[in-house]
């Protein structure tokens, strides 16, 4: 921030040293990339966290040649439900869609050079990176990696390694790395709002700015309340694991016969502190999926957006809402329970707006002219996930039936299907939709094609059975399912999740395939494959260093003018000037 | 430094550079807003934007932990101690105010182009802050020798959290200070940067001023 | 792979293989001109419809199926005319008016090409103004909106290349008239003679449909998506309806109303996702691309407003009407008769205390605590109201009699439920927090902690016995004389 005058894209000239360009960058595409492989990484981690998870519940005697002495233990398989869900949630569904995409084509949309800050940008990765790190080395010390789950309650979390193994130095890391993230995706934010308050080219109003920008905005204004929340909370807990302080652990604590010095803290502050953030956590999560799929559905239906108004309203009701109920994660948590009737109802309430988004891709479809190409397919996915996800999001909003399916795996079932698959999904489609701009060629339809389908109907046969197994009093982050007697029964059920997830985990391997191989073999991409109107379709494939190699866009129309009657084309680009339409269509008039 | 080019630097929207082809698109349909943005650089607006916003972060920051420090007392368990909070608070906090005010008195004489003065009252600013950051440390001390720490009670605990934190964000604010003195001299004098800087550095003041406040309220 | 219709590709001539067919089709590759000719055998001289684009609204009135077939035959008009007014074809499959007319037949079609003039009848002409302004609907300016071609992105000043392009294929054109309509005399004839041979015609027709797919899409995808999300559906309610995955039935009044709730909901939802799910696959089945254009519309208010309206009141009265149970559960203290019992929660252990016959719970000290000494509490020995205090770790409490657990935690956070209960609880350490319920059936029922409270959490559990009031009578003496 010391040198406003200054800026890389002055000279509107990539740097030439090969670190400047491709390690050190602070070109946004370079680094929406870093974030892109950086997400892709810890999904790979992530998916093979949950697939051994995944056998170790079924087959719980099973000798695996990886984990130290054979057999897993209890501990052993917390650590992955803990580094699986905070590895996933943190550096998978908040990097990818936010920080990779976000990067990468948030300044292109908008038609600017780069974010407003480039170096900033820089320095948010290489701290959310450092940050990884210090996640992944958690698996390495004394201890091995937390077990106290991705909420990471006190006092389980906040008394030190007498709690279990891996409430040491792991849990130490941990707090450690969620805070260089916290810091991180602040920067990342500040960057996020103020390029797109100030860089948006010259006509392009608010109101015509692309729904993935919209998505983008106010993912970074949650971003920006929320996880400075959790930074002030994640700094006291490290304080009462380090500093001997009582802000999260109550007196008169005996762990494992000895008694702790701590007084008076609460542990339900510290669960106010971080739903407050992990509840925003989880919009901004699905939220720039949601703008990414009204942006595939429109260019695929070539249909404008159903209720363009409308859906940016209910990007900002949602994140609105989003910030008070945070408190349906603590319905049975000793909260008040007159407070748990508001929070139901805002709950309830953040149901209008989603359902008004699901009505509005279905208006969006209807009466299109549907082409089902790869991303459109993850769009609809998308769809489909969201409103099975989100239906079930109904009975764990009502605090009286929370009593009953409240941490079984039916809330799996729900927030993996509405928060991660359909996230997931999202970037998927925004993974098959932007690759030819990113790389400049086309991935293979017909390996994108078994990908979805074998990773749709994979994902429902692990998800929906998780509603099945909650709603019968399955619990979960049990590493075993011998320690309850009723449990036993549903362990049918339970393998064939498993088999579903190791089969869908192997669908993953033909996106890799097909991702790393039309890096360098796929067909050249044009600059408008799928004929989209919005400005990253205007300039080439891959875009240059500037994005618009100098000349820089105009805006002249909304964002998804497709289909527009009278026009020869079925998309209008929203910078092609009315006058070059006149004088075109006048010229065709005299050549006619 | 010729006044020409300072002039030309300290004009109102900053020096936007060299617009490749800006002028050319000046006209159009003016659906662009008050500020059209012809691609050439980043526009000088944004970075008061961004500081406007990283302020709002850093507020939602402290909001945050004084929500926690009010459930944390509603408990009402017997650990939460009140003492006695270090005299010298007070002057730090009129020694804050005023440099929030000297550099009011700065930034006018920027405005003017009267430099020399600007870096006079830029310097008393640093000079006060680093005294604001000094009378904290004999504050800590203070604490620290009547036996009161972090961990004494969560009073305490919340009273050293929300000061570092405060001192950290301001030490920040000293650096961008010497920065400015350290170019204004040699180098042109940018105005964006003083107005970025000033901003961040009244920012910590509101905030010390509510910190302070809630403190003192809440014993 | 697939990746929409691309501009510049060689001429595919499907049907005809006659040499007029290649000396065209090499022809159309040097003057690098877009031209896909499919299933000539589609098409006769009989009356076709073509698409005024201009005018979306004056589409001709006729049935799906039709208007499909009619397509294929608009489209192959259109390429012609586009072959002769300036050798581009759009990317969208060539449905790109010149200037909105309504060609009757064929036969017209030619003339138009071969003279470059209109030679159809007035009566059958429909001229439309060419120029049709347009309100921006976000700025409300007017903008002329009657857009000609389209504009190749791939060069930098596309209008220009374009203007050279017109001009220079105008004596291509004149030439290409001419001899698409000998082409199609003679393709005609062919197609007749393969017509008779069915294999050969079949294979023309395969051919011709791949084609049609290449820019289309093929129905197959959204078929199979469809289907599956119909599977999904019935599986869904299949599993629902048939109670395959059901907790055991509940033993409290309040359980059982949480149950009507939990019903209602499921409607509700079920309603919802069965409508959603379907109207997902109807949509996407019946709106795929056929070659139809897409029904232009920004939205509509009132629809917006009435389903905003009627979600709210869904969501919102499932949750008041919800709220009852809650409240029944939560709200209202316990009575004052009901039996109280503490549950103390360490790692992994339930541990239940009962006051004892002077209904007083001794004081605990923290310090005391030694459970392998027998202590698992810290009951202080010093208190008197403690010595009766009965210790076990299995909880018996009596039927039909209301019953008050206070809840509290040793080390971290641990949970009490009882699925039969419907009932979570979390003991969170620091606090004691009341539960109450009256249990109506006797049996043993299971415990277990649903909050993760370290790695011997999935074998945290214990069991509630609801017995007889005597036997709970018997059950107390027994264990007071135990202790």
């Amino acid at each position: 921030m010391s040198s406003p005058a200054r800026d890389a894209h002055d000279t509107a000239e990539a740097p030439s040293s090969f670190v400047r360009r491709y390690i050190f960058s602070s070109d946004h595409k370079v680094v929406g990339l870093q974030y892109f492989f950086l997400a892709l990484t810890a999904v790979t981690i992530g998916i093979v966290l949950s697939l051994l998870m995944r056998f170790h519940l079924v087959w719980p005697a099973a000798h695996l040649p990886f984990v130290a002495g054979g057999i897993m233990e209890p501990e052993q398989y917390l650590a992955l439900v803990t580094m699986h869900g905070t590895l996933m949630i943190f550096f998978v569904l908040t990097v990818a869609p936010q920080s990779a995409f976000g990067n990468y084509f948030l300044p292109i949309q908008i038609g600017a050079p780069d974010m407003a800050f480039p170096k900033l940008n820089m320095l948010s990765f290489w701290l959310t990176f450092i940050a990884f790190l210090c996640m992944i080395a958690a698996f390495f010390v004394r201890g091995g990696a937390p077990i106290s789950g991705w909420t990471a309650y006190p006092p389980l979390s906040g008394l030190g390694e007498i709690t279990g193994p891996g409430e040491g130095l792991g849990q130490t890391l941990w707090i450690v790395s969620i805070l260089i993230f916290c810091f991180a995706s602040l920067l990342g934010s500040v960057n996020f709002i103020a390029t797109i308050i100030d860089l948006r080219a010259p006509g392009m109003t608010l109101m015509r700015m692309p729904l993935t920008v919209w998505a983008w905005l106010v993912t970074a204004v949650l971003t920006l309340l929320s996880f400075s929340v959790l930074l002030a909370g994640g700094i006291l807990l490290l304080l009462d694991r380090l500093a001997g302080t009582s802000f999260f652990l109550p007196a008169g604590l005996v762990v494992n016969g000895q008694v702790q010095s701590h007084s008076g803290g609460s542990p339900l502050l510290w669960q106010h502190l971080f739903w407050f953030f992990g509840h925003p956590e989880v919009y901004i999560a699905i939220l720039p999926g949601m703008g990414a799929v009204s942006h595939i559905l429109a260019n695929f239906a070539r249909k404008p957006v159903f209720g363009y108004r409308v859906m940016a309203a209910t990007l900002c009701a949602i994140g609105f809402l989003g910030f008070l109920l945070w408190g349906h994660h603590m319905f049975v948590s000793g909260m008040n329970p007159y407070s748990g009737i508001a929070f139901s109802l805002l709950t309830l309430s953040i149901g209008v707006p989603s359902a008004v988004k699901t009505f509005n891709w279905l208006g969006t479809l209807w009466g299109g002219k549907i082409q089902f190409h790869s991303p459109m397919l993850f769009a609809i996915g998308f769809v489909s996930f969201f409103v099975t996800g989100g239906l079930s999001g109904i009975f764990l909003a009502q605090p009286a039936l929370d009593s009953v399916l409240h941490a079984t795996y039916y809330v799996v079932g729900h927030f993996h299907l509405v928060m991660g698959v359909a996230s997931i999904f999202g970037i998927f489609a925004a993974t098959y939709y932007w690759f030819p701009k990113m790389f400049g060629r086309m991935m293979n339809e017909t390996l994108a094609k078994v990908h979805f389908w074998l990773t749709f109907a994979g994902a429902y046969c692990i998800f929906m059975p998780m509603h099945f197994v909650g709603i019968a009093g399955g619990i979960r982050r049990y590493a075993d399912w011998t320690g309850a007697n009723y449990l036993a029964a549903l362990q049918p059920l339970h393998r064939f999740m498993t088999i579903a997830a190791f089969v869908t985990a192997a669908a993953q391997i033909i996106f890799f395939y097909n991702f790393f191989r039309s890096l360098s073999k796929g067909a050249r991409a044009s600059v408008n494959p799928w004929n989209g109107t919005t400005l990253e379709w205007t300039t080439a494939s891959p875009p240059p260093f500037d994005n618009f190699n100098g000349d820089y866009p105009r805006v002249y129309r909304g964002p998804y003018e497709y289909s527009v009657p009278g026009a020869s084309q079925d998309f209008l680009p929203q910078n092609v000037a009315p006058e070059k339409v006149l004088a075109d269509d006048e010229e065709s008039q005299h050549a006619g | 430094m010729p006044d020409s080019a300072l002039t030309e630097f300290i004009k109102p929207g900053g020096a936007s550079g060299a617009g490749n082809g800006g002028a050319s698109r000046a006209d159009g349909p003016g659906a662009g807003g008050p500020r059209p943005f012809d691609g050439s650089g980043v526009p000088q607006r944004a970075y008061v934007t961004g500081m406007m916003i990283a302020l709002g972060a850093i507020f939602m920051f402290f909001v945050a932990l004084a929500s926690a420090s009010i459930v944390r007392k509603g408990l009402g368990s017997s650990d939460w101690q009140p003492f006695e909070l270090p005299r010298i608070l007070w002057l730090n906090t009129l020694l804050l105010v005023a440099s929030s005010l000297t550099l009011a008195h700065s930034r006018r004489r920027f405005l003017a182009q009267q430099f020399d003065e600007f870096r006079h009252w830029w310097g008393v600013t640093t000079i006060l802050g680093i005294f604001f950051l000094a009378g904290q440390i004999i504050a800590w001390w203070q604490l620290a020798s009547s036996q009161v720490f972090l961990s004494t009670s969560p009073s305490s605990g919340f009273f050293y959290v929300f000061t570092v934190a405060h001192g950290l964000h301001l030490l920040g604010g000293i650096a961008g200070l010497l920065a400015i003195l350290w170019w204004s001299p040699g180098r042109i004098l940018r105005k964006t940067a003083t107005e970025v800087v000033a901003l961040y550095w009244h920012g910590m003041t509101a905030l010390w001023l509510g910190v302070f406040l809630f403190l003192v309220a809440a014993k | 792979m697939r990746e929409g219709p691309k501009l510049d590709r060689t001429v595919e001539w499907q049907t005809g293989s006659s040499p007029h067919s290649l000396l065209c089709a090499e022809k159309l590759g040097s003057a690098r001109h877009t031209c896909r000719v499919e299933s000539l055998a589609t098409l006769s001289k009989q009356r076709i419809g073509v698409y005024p684009t201009r005018h979306f609204f004056r589409r001709p009135k006729v049935s799906n199926r039709r208007s499909a077939r009619l397509g294929a035959k608009m489209r192959l008009c259109f390429r012609l005319a586009e072959i002769k007014l300036g050798g581009t074809c759009t990317r969208d499959g060539g449905r790109t008016a010149k200037e909105g007319r309504v060609v009757e037949t064929l036969d017209e079609v030619y003339d138009y090409l071969r003279t470059g003039r209109k030679t159809v009848t007035q009566s059958s002409v429909k001229t439309v103004s060419p120029l049709r302004s347009w309100r921006n609907w976000q700025t409300h300016q007017l903008e002329g909106l009657a857009l000609a071609r389209a504009w190749w992105f791939e060069s930098t000043r596309p209008h220009q290349t374009y203007r050279r392009k017109i001009q220079a294929s105008i004596g291509y054109s004149r030439f290409l008239s001419n001899a698409f309509r000998v082409l199609y005399d003679g393709a005609s004839k062919t197609t007749m003679r393969l017509s008779r041979s069915l294999s050969a015609d079949g294979f023309a027709r395969i051919k011709s449909r791949r084609t049609e797919r290449d820019y289309r899409g093929s129905a197959a995808p959204p078929a199979l998506l469809a289907v599956l999300l119909a599977v999904l559906v019935a599986v869904t309610v299949y599993i629902f309806i048939a109670h395959i995955y059901a907790p055991p039935p509940p033993i409290t009044s309040v359980g059982r109303q949480i149950d009507r709730q939990y019903n209602l909901t499921l409607y509700v939802t079920g309603a919802a996702f069965v409508l959603a799910q379907l109207g997902l696959g109807f949509a996407i089945l019946r709106f795929r691309d056929r070659g139809q254009r897409a029904h232009f519309t920004r939205g509509s208010t009132v629809a917006e407003i009435l389903w905003t309206s009627i979600t709210i009141i869904a969501f919102v009265g499932l949750g008041i009407a919800g709220s009852k149970a809650w409240g029944e559960m939560r709200f209202a203290p316990a009575s004052r008769d009901s039996v109280q019992i503490e549950v103390t929660t360490t790692q992994f252990v339930y541990t239940f205390r009962y006051p004892g016959a002077d209904g007083k719970f001794g004081r605990l000290d923290p310090s005391l605590v030694n459970a392998p000494a027998g202590n698992p509490l810290g009951l202080d020995p010093n208190d008197a109201a403690g010595r009766d205090d009965v210790v076990v770790p299995i909880l018996t409490i009596p039927v039909d009699r209301p019953v008050e657990l206070l809840l509290r935690s040793q080390d971290v956070i641990h949970n009490f439920f009882v699925r039969e209960l419907r009932l979570q609880q979390d003991a969170v350490p620091g606090m004691v927090i009341p539960i109450h319920f009256t249990a109506d059936r006797i049996g043993r029922y299971e415990i277990v902690c649903t909050q993760l409270c370290g790695l011997g959490h999935y074998k945290m559990h214990s069991f509630m016995d609801v017995v007889s009031e005597p036997n709970y009578e018997q059950f107390l003496r027994k264990q007071a004389a135990l202790q």
